[in-house]
């Protein structure tokens, strides 16, 4: 067995308000591997990285049984300033982690701290862009680079202090498909060419297929399961039981053929596919009529819509757009960041100024309308929840449109009670809205914004920084909006949930609008999605591949695929 | 950072139309050599304009040398003084004020736009400022952009749901701003737990002298500036001092 770079024993922690973050933990890691932690929210995944770090006990405390060892140290008898020097510690968001005016500096920034010479700090410096490729952009500030840059400048400037193990706390939570796929590929590239060592808290469990060397589950603070991706995948049945999304050729198999071993791969879930068929014939797909079928009447229409955002030099985010949403449609966005999702659905309620062109609602040009007037047409839940909270209780947050609006006090009661039962917040409605969970508080400002009785909800990006669950309970609510009458727009980088939940989806790049039209045909283009640096689902890959076999074109799902292939 | 002690000692020490005029002149050329757009400068003046405002007309009703009224909305004496009257000193010694701003608000582009922070924070680090010290200031002017952003998603959250801030009169705008203020305050302190994180990862504070990897040099553009700086500084607070004065009816 290779050297153990990692050794945690018997490691248990309460936070002072007695609340139970880890219970009798214990691993190790060897050097050179890729170390995947995967858990719902709240199982444990960030305090084991502040034990690894050494931030506890050292910035936040509480009381911790059993052992940390990392290099050759017991992490808790130093201080963070000498574990940096063995350790490097990334966050979740790379905008609070980056604190200097340049590139260089961010990377120079931790070995000047330690006193070490210029030539030094600068040879340093050098590799450690190179190794995250970002060399050639030391002059540039960091609100000038993209998401998974920045994410990448953070890892380089933990690298800067030549660290032996990289502790990585959901470093692509906040990021797109490109700026995950950076990240992630650096990851892979230091442990080949450097033997870096890494452990990193994730939900991107296709992800994790592809870098890790290990994975470790944690559930409520226990390790549920660990050993090499392929196992703890394997484990399907425990793994969706604490809420950890199971790859989908690994679900596939498992729900087609239990005792056969479990696919990862496409590859594989070909293989067992087409073993599958030798025997059977494939069914038909049904096809299922939506509850509340769109009308062809447009709700919302967008004529030659351009926006520019002025800056030096300005940039164009919408060039000539044309769309027409249709009543009842439920319609995904997508399309990496910065192709002009978001700045399209500010121009719905007049965030936004269009430098040329139209919006329509219901055949009306809003340009004499207010944002305040447009709001009760159309409701905008925006990306941060934590920007649209502003009040005492749960209740008020509801209420503070409705009084805007100079509702009746009754109204307003029976809307509130209405909108909260309806996310499933009926009981915390006295709750102070920051100690609800992420998720509930996305909830609340869905809630907030379907009090007003929108005709048409939009979701802009509603399943950031949320785990598996949190981020299907957040598309049932558009689907189940959806299904009671509303026209609902999400934009979302998650292809698992566009394909299960929206009807028809838009995919958007460099402000236009690429491909446009019902989900299952829009996915069918692989080619033009590549332009998009969209990939899509495992299912949908395995789907086009099998199309020689005969099963049916346009399946998305592990639902679908399976109902095409189960019991024939 | 000279001339941002410069222009405080100007709008301190040479508080006069003509002085204070020709020292906002000279940051305006400095503006033009250093290659500030001079459309900024129209953003600034937009920005101050409530603030010229509050000062002209509480100088100008209270101002304890006014004596020409240009109006008067009635009588409320305090003493000899009718304080209904709005005064010509009281509006010009508000015009004043209001120049000393100017003055070293003007200095602050230059500071910010024409220095890259590596260089002051070296030049900083040279002086013996304690890096502490640096440190505030660089991650300050680094996250002003972060809490404007938060800022505006709030009050985007807000239109959405029917409260337009930016079209409310003054009076009312401040009975709101709580509710802008109370996610701000909460983003503000999630940022600074993450900042913490992220400085004392990386061995900010640590017990060994501090290296620079940017050097504090200065050249020759540097002497210049410096000394034209320092010239012109002591020309106007020296003028001042031999008591040259442009409005000697307004005693200052």
């Amino acid at each position: 067995m290779a050297e153990a770079i990692v050794e945690v024993r018997n490691l248990s922690f309460s936070y002072p308000d007695n609340t139970k973050a880890l219970k009798d933990i214990g691993f190790k890691v060897e050097k050179g591997q890729i170390v995947a932690v995967l858990g719902a929210n709240g199982a444990g995944k960030t305090t084991l990285c502040h034990h690894l770090s050494g931030v506890i006990p050292n910035i936040y405390q509480g009381t911790t049984e059993g052992e940390v060892l990392v290099a050759g140290m017991n992490v808790p008898d130093h201080p963070v300033y000498e574990l940096a020097q063995k350790i490097s510690f990334v966050t979740q968001d790379p905008e609070g982690q980056l604190i200097n005016p340049d590139v260089l500096m961010e990377v120079a920034f931790g070995p000047e701290n330690l006193g070490v010479p210029r030539d030094e700090i600068m040879r340093r410096a050098a590799w450690a862009l190179e190794a995250v490729g970002l060399k050639g952009l030391e002059s540039r500030a960091p609100s000038e680079l993209s998401g998974g840059q920045k994410q990448r400048l953070v890892l380089a400037a933990g690298l800067s202090m030549e660290p032996e193990l990289l502790v990585l706390d959901e470093p692509t939570s906040q990021l797109d498909p490109i700026g995950t796929a950076e990240v992630l590929d650096s990851l892979v590239h230091l442990k080949q060419e450097y033997g870096m060592t890494t452990i990193l808290t994730t939900h991107a469990s296709e992800e994790v297929l592809r870098i890790a060397d290990r994975s470790i589950v944690l559930s409520k603070g226990e390790m549920v399961a660990e050993g090499t991706p392929r196992e703890v995948f394997g484990k399907v049945k425990l793994l969706d039981s604490v809420g950890v999304q199971v790859p989908q050729m690994a679900m596939l198999g498992y729900r087609l053929a239990p005792q056969r071993p479990i696919p990862m791969t496409v590859d594989e879930g070909r293989k067992l596919v087409t073993e599958i068929l030798e025997h059977k014939q494939v069914r038909k797909l049904a096809t299922t009529q939506t509850a509340n079928a769109p009308s062809r009447e447009p709700v919302l229409e967008c004529l030659d819509l351009t926006y520019v955002y002025p800056g030096f030099p300005p940039v164009t985010a919408l060039k000539g757009v044309n769309l027409k949403i249709r009543r009842g449609e439920m319609v995904a966005i997508i399309g990496q960041n910065g192709s002009g999702k978001t700045t399209l659905v500010k121009q719905f309620l007049k965030l936004l100024r269009p430098a040329r062109g139209q919006v329509l609602l219901n055949g009306k040009d809003i340009q004499s309308m207010t944002t305040g007037q447009l709001a009760t047409s159309i409701g905008l839940a925006l990306q941060n929840p934590d920007e649209q909270l502003f009040t005492i209780s749960c209740q008020r947050e509801v209420e503070f449109g409705l009084q805007n609006l100079k509702l009746p006090e009754d109204q307003i009661k029976s809307r509130v009670d209405e909108a909260l039962a309806f996310v499933g917040l009926q009981e915390q409605w006295d709750t102070f809205p920051f100690r609800l969970s992420f998720g509930d508080r996305r909830s609340l400002t869905v809630a907030a914004v379907i009090a007003m009785r929108p005709e048409v909800i939009v979701m802009d990006e509603p399943t950031t920084a949320q785990d598996y669950l949190g981020r299907h309970r957040i598309a049932r609510l558009g689907k189940k909006l959806n299904e009671s009458g509303h026209t609902v727009i999400m934009i979302t980088h998650d292809m698992n949930l566009v394909t299960q939940y929206a009807d028809r989806t838009i995919v958007m790049a460099n402000g236009e609008i690429l491909l446009d039209g019902p989900t299952s045909k829009v996915f069918s283009e692989q080619e033009t999605l590549k332009r998009a640096f969209i990939k899509p689902p495992p299912v949908a890959i395995l789907d086009k591949e099998l199309e020689s076999k005969g099963v049916p074109q346009g399946i998305l799902t592990v639902d679908d695929m399976v109902s095409v292939l189960e019991g024939t | 950072m000279i001339l941002v002690l410069a222009s405080f000692a100007v709008s301190f020490f040479a508080l006069d139309f003509v002085l204070l005029g020709l020292w906002i002149l000279f940051l305006i050329v400095w503006w033009f050599i250093g290659g500030i757009e001079i459309k900024r400068l129209a953003i600034i003046l937009k920005i101050l304009v409530g603030t010229y405002l509050f000062f002209v007309i509480l100088q100008g009703f209270t101002y304890r040398f006014g004596n020409t009224v240009i109006f008067q909305l009635g009588t409320l004496m305090v003493g000899n003084r009718n304080y209904a009257a709005y005064t010509l000193e009281g509006f010009l010694f508000g015009t004043l004020v209001f120049m000393r701003v100017l003055a070293v608000v003007f200095t602050l582009p230059i500071l910010t736009m024409t220095t890259p922070m590596t260089k002051l924070a070296a030049t900083l680090g040279k002086l013996k400022v304690p890096y502490q010290f640096t440190m505030i200031f660089v991650t300050g002017i680094r996250f002003v952009p972060l809490v404007f952003q938060t800022w505006t998603g709030v009050i985007q959250a807000q239109k959405l749901r029917g409260r337009d801030i930016d079209k409310m009169p003054f009076w009312k705008k401040a009975g709101v701003y709580t509710s802008v203020l109370t996610p701000l305050l909460l983003y503000l302190l999630k940022l600074s737990q993450t900042l913490q994180l992220a400085l004392e990862c990386r061995a900010f504070g640590s017990p060994v002298t501090r290296s620079y990897v940017e050097e504090a040099k200065l050249h020759t553009a540097d002497y210049i500036a410096i000394t034209a700086v320092i010239i012109i500084t002591g020309i106007l607070v020296g003028l001042k001092v031999m008591g040259y004065s442009s409005t000697p009816h307004l005693f200052v």
